[in-house]
């Protein structure tokens, strides 16, 4: 199953007979690098690439098997790994800073989840937002993006009972994550802000405000500047 | 007055082309037909380009008012009760064959059989909005602005039709019993001998819990020790991802981008119609084939 690639760290392991998952051999790959992998080897293979879905355990990639042999994909993927330059850090991640509003009103979880933390509402409150996160995957829901690392202090497991609609833009912890929940859904995180942002539009391209790889910070903001912005955003 | 007005869009009706690929660094599933063979079979027969949008239907079919002129024809599961109504005339349709209606026409398709969805396609296709690339809708998720289940009384625009090419298709009911073909997934490793031999010894069926998302199977489940959660990694439609209760999961169309459970094999993509047509309580036996031979099918398929 394993396709050694010479001379380097990467592996190739097959995950059927049109897609491989570019991995780095014993490790974890950091998002950034995930994401620039990606972006180099759709250049290079070209139109035989499918589609590719970048995260830290690796680079899945499907492969247009007829257009290009498995065989002949595989060795053009590993030669085109040998000759991956090192990303420019600064060109390749963008700083996001996501305006949210820690106010019960909008954040049904934000008292209790302090009181089950033995945390002041405010002290919770400084641990989300003064810390910047990372981009490590895409994915549950369109735009949906999961961030690490929370601080230690917040770590909670997911809800027992997944609540079945979460308003869009609601932003929740769970585990060692934070998220926002680009668009209305079923979800088990606990809700403690709210984004006026518009995380995922799919009439505009790029369609999501999030990638792999870049790093967020939540600015906080009280509940009258949620509404103004909110109301700029439906615009 | 144009297109076709939707009377009764049946069970989770929706518009499908071949769907966006794209976007799947987004969280944006591909989506498409689930039965890409089927939506393809009827596009050719009416001389369509293989990616213009059709309905898929799904255990129901549901009535369609067509108010220009247009040629029509329905694919994949067999509907029994499949019938046209013009100028006060009932004419029973066949399954592959290409019809002629006149504006005003009342298309009706029953309850379908044989298998879980149907394409009613249209010469000239379905013209409503492409978002992001593609007109299939993410069913599951309609607040993502990718498309909705259809509605009564909305009506989509329809291309103008051009001449048939008398491409015709046999059709092929889908009766087959011969097991589902996959290949060793990216997480094989984790699992033992005994329980790779699960996947093929043991009998599933579909369970009612089934959707485009995936197809969830029950009444047999891979014993042993299975990984909780795995650290989160790409996933594709096909894939089969073992959760820690050992009943397979079968990812479709409108899969997650992203999971957190091992996966055993992958549904070889030749076969990937046969899950998409499996209606709950139907029975599933797989059987390994190699990646080559895999690659092999679906070179095959491309050369017909």
């Amino acid at each position: 199953m394993h396709y050694a690639l010479p001379m380097s760290d990467w592996e190739l392991i097959w995950a059927s007979e049109h897609a491989v998952l570019v991995r780095a051999r014993d490790s974890s790959l950091r998002a950034v690098d995930s994401r620039w992998i990606s972006k180099q080897l759709r250049e290079i293979v070209g139109s035989a690439i499918r589609c590719v879905i970048p995260s830290s355990q690796g680079v899945l990639i499907q492969l247009d098997i007829t257009q290009l042999a498995a065989s002949e994909a595989a060795a053009l993927l590993a030669s085109a790994l040998d000759h991956i330059e090192p990303p420019e850090e600064e060109s390749l991640t963008d700083l996001i800073t996501i305006p949210a509003c820690y106010d019960p009103a909008l954040a049904p979880d934000l008292e209790p989840v302090a009181q089950q933390l033995g945390l002041e509402v405010q002290t919770l409150i400084e641990m989300h937002a003064h810390r910047e996160y990372q981009v490590e995957a895409l994915g549950f829901s369109p735009g949906f993006g999961y961030l690490r690392s929370l601080d230690d202090r917040l770590r909670l497991p997911r809800r027992d009972e997944p609540r079945t609609r979460i308003p869009p833009g609601s932003i929740a912890i769970a585990e060692d994550m934070t998220a926002v929940y680009p668009s209305e859904s079923a979800g088990g995180w606990h809700l403690i802000a709210r984004t006026p942002l518009r995380m995922f539009d799919a009439q505009h391209c790029p369609p999501g405000m999030l990638r792999v790889g870049d790093r967020v910070r939540f600015l906080p903001i009280g509940l009258d500047s949620f509404k103004e912005q909110e109301e700029g955003a439906k615009r | 007055m144009s297109g076709l007005v939707v009377l009764d869009p049946g069970l989770q009706s929706s518009v499908q082309d071949l769907g966006r690929e794209a976007f799947m660094h987004f969280g944006v599933p591909q989506s498409g037909a689930f039965d890409v063979r089927s939506l393809r079979i009827g596009n050719s027969i009416l001389g369509n380009d293989p990616n213009a949008a059709a309905i898929e239907l799904t255990m129901l079919g549901g009535s369609y008012r067509v108010q220009q002129e247009t040629t029509i024809c329905l694919t994949g599961a067999m509907a029994p009760q499949l019938n046209a109504e013009q100028a006060g005339v009932q004419i029973a349709l066949e399954m592959n064959r290409p019809y002629h209606l006149r504006s005003g026409a009342t298309i009706r398709v029953g309850r379908l059989l044989q298998g879980a969805r149907a394409y009613l396609c249209f010469s000239g296709g379905i013209l409503t909005e492409q978002v992001l690339g593609s007109r299939s809708s993410l069913v599951s998720l309609p607040a993502v602005g990718l498309g909705h289940p259809l509605r009564a009384g909305e009506t989509l625009p329809l291309g103008v039709p051009h001449p048939c090419n008398q491409h015709l298709v046999p059709y092929d009911e889908n009766t087959s019993t011969s097991p589902v073909r996959i290949v060793p997934g990216m997480h094989w490793s984790m699992f033992s001998e005994a329980q790779r031999t699960a996947m093929t010894e043991s009998v599933f069926r579909v369970s009612h819990h089934s959707n485009r998302a995936g197809v969830r199977l029950t009444d047999a489940k891979i014993c042993g020790s299975i990984p909780k959660r795995i650290p989160s990694v790409g996933m594709l439609p096909g894939f089969i991802q073992i959760p820690a209760n050992g009943a397979p999961i079968v990812l479709g169309v409108d899969g997650p981008t992203m999971g957190g459970y091992p996966v055993i094999g992958s549904v070889a993509y030749v076969d990937l119609p046969r899950i998409a047509q499996a209606s709950p309580r139907d029975e599933i036996v797989f059987q390994w084939i190699d990646r080559e031979h895999a690659a092999e099918l679906l070179q095959r398929e491309v050369a017909d």
